[in-house]
């Protein structure tokens, strides 16, 4: 990060409770994730003088927080670009509001309901179609298309690299195996191949546990300088490097981009691995955006821990990536398990790896991890490190 | 009348005047839709780079040349995925189901893909890489381009 100014850390990671019934009011969820954070970094809520929320239309602001809060200033704030990274945008901005000095203790959240976050429903707008979906809309497509569009990539990964439905599965299995020992997750119960394979079809040949599961949650992470958080009480989790990527043609759905499997996750994989001395052969841990099965595995693939179409065979039946394997992934259970509280998620998860502090599924002596975020034309990257990494 | 009776009546109404959506044509896409309604299929060929663009862009997705002219292409396409909805995303399609949406390659440029249907072709005959030619439906306030089964069967 020293090409940016100051050296920046994770100090502290707070949650509310992940619920998939009811409709919790997001102030609520807000408030107990943030003083959370707080309370984990050993610091007032009102010290945070930076916030970043990655905000969907219908979520709770920047504003309103700071208001539950009782912050009396803000001296750098967003209500980001909803076209950024998911969730993991306000943590590349909070990041570098530090870095800059615009602000000490700058606050990432992410506050979704499943009110406010779903996409998969049913359009009625009969009126004539503008922009970039008067080419997707009048073929089916829907309103965010999101659920086609990985049908579509999975067929056509099956069909390009002959792989099967069950590399799919291993992913959304590993979920269920790690999320088994977190108390946040809302899917606890493992699954099988044959549980995976005979699920409900969303739209042939995608899968209902390819998709994320929505819940009711917020996540907070908070960072400081890295000179700060010296001072204190937790291990500082160092943000060694990040990237953001959007690839080619970014207002078309995801679906006009140059790499149709992969989109931009392999420019800002590129782009990650261009700005740290770290190589994969360093990471211990990895969280890798999972709002789709297919969206991890082209991580994987785009990250290099294996060749592009070789995610089967590297992941060796789900043993390289479940709990003792040479590269445990989504140790929460991420969106499939834990519940989709959209990208923040990962980093926090990851941060507390790197503290030591994940029970019965800590990796042990994870020292570095590698967090990725969302997909198509959106996509976020970060490496994060102890000291003595 | 009944509470569910209400509700089938008041769903039938709305199937009756919800339709699937058309185009909203603007100044880049225009030409594009124009030609569909002639039952023509029009791509942007860039005069410097030779390459297709698709959607329609201001200027050449592969250089960046302004010098990009709709020229009327062969029809024929290969069938690059294809994914079969048995729930619709939008309304209009609720008695179109199964839908095939689809993602086609033009034969004239291996980049060019468009998001389609796959219509008239039985769905256990559908296979990646088969070739496709295009036709077109006619819809109240724009025609869009869909896509069938080759009828001559030669591999594009």
């Amino acid at each position: 990060m020293s090409y940016f100014g100051r050296e920046v850390a994770v100090v502290g990671v707070g949650y509310s409770e992940f619920t998939r019934h009811g409709e919790p009011d997001p102030r609520w969820l807000a408030r107990t994730a943030v003083s959370a954070a707080a309370a984990d970094a050993g610091i007032p809520v009102t010290a945070i003088d930076g916030m970043f929320h990655y905000k969907f239309n219908d979520d709770i602001s920047v504003q309103q927080i700071q208001s539950d809060l009782g912050i009396p200033d803000l001296a750098v704030f967003s209500d980001t670009t909803v076209t950024g990274p998911s969730g993991l945008t306000s943590a590349l901005e909070a990041i570098q509001a530090v870095a800059s000095g615009a602000c000490d203790y700058a606050l990432a959240i992410r506050c979704i309901t499943r009110r406010t976050g779903h996409a998969g429903a049913m359009g009625t707008d009969d009126a004539p179609v503008p922009g970039i979906h008067q080419y997707l809309a009048p073929f089916g497509w829907g309103s965010s298309g999101v659920l086609p569009g990985f049908a579509l990539r999975k067929r056509r990964r099956m069909a390009q690299y002959g792989t099967t439905a069950e590399e799919y599965g291993l992913v959304a299995l590993n979920a269920r195996k790690w999320a088994k020992h977190n108390e946040r997750a809302v899917l606890r119960d493992e699954i099988t191949m044959d549980d995976y394979l005979s699920a409900r079809v969303v739209a042939d040949p995608l899968l209902v546990l390819d998709c994320d599961y929505p819940v009711n949650g917020a996540v907070a992470v908070l960072f400081t300088s890295k000179e700060r958080a010296e001072d204190l009480r937790n291990l500082p989790v160092i943000v060694d490097s990040f990237a953001y990527s959007t690839g080619k043609n970014p207002d078309a759905g995801w679906m006009f981009g140059d790499d149709f499997l992969h989109t931009s996750a392999t420019s800002c994989a590129s782009r990650l691995w261009s700005r740290t001395s770290l190589t994969v052969d360093d990471i211990d841990v990895a969280q890798l955006y999972d709002g789709f099965t297919h969206v991890t595995i082209s991580w994987v693939e785009a990250l290099g821990f294996c060749g592009i179409g070789e995610f089967t065979d590297w992941v060796d039946g789900g043993a390289t990536i479940g709990p003792g394997g040479s590269l445990p992934m989504n140790t929460s259970g991420g969106h499939l398990a834990e519940g989709r509280v959209h990208g923040l998620q990962f980093l926090a998860e990851a941060a507390l790896q790197l503290r030591g502090e994940c029970g019965v599924r800590q990796v042990p002596d994870a020292k570095t991890a590698v967090i990725t975020s969302a997909f198509g034309a959106q996509t976020g990257a970060m490496l994060v490190r102890t000291e003595d990494a | 009348m009944t509470i569910s009776a209400q509700i089938d009546d008041e769903r039938d109404d709305a199937m009756s005047v919800l339709h699937k959506p058309v185009p909203f044509p603007d100044s880049v896409s225009a030409p594009f839709w124009e030609a569909c309604a002639q039952h023509r299929l029009v791509v942007q060929r860039c005069d410097d780079c030779t390459r297709f663009t698709y959607p329609p862009r201001l200027q050449c997705t592969h250089c960046g040349s302004d010098a990009v002219d709709f020229t009327e292409v062969s029809g024929r396409a290969t069938l690059h995925s294809f994914a079969i909805l048995r729930q619709a995303f939008h309304i209009g399609f609720l008695t179109s189901l199964p839908l095939v949406l689809a993602t086609v390659i033009i034969d004239e440029d291996p980049d060019a893909i468009l998001v389609t249907n796959v219509v008239g072709t039985a769905l256990e005959d559908l296979r990646i890489g088969m070739p496709l030619e295009v036709e077109y439906e006619d819809r109240e306030g724009g025609t869009v381009p869909l896509f069938r089964a080759s009828r001559t069967g030669v591999a594009a």
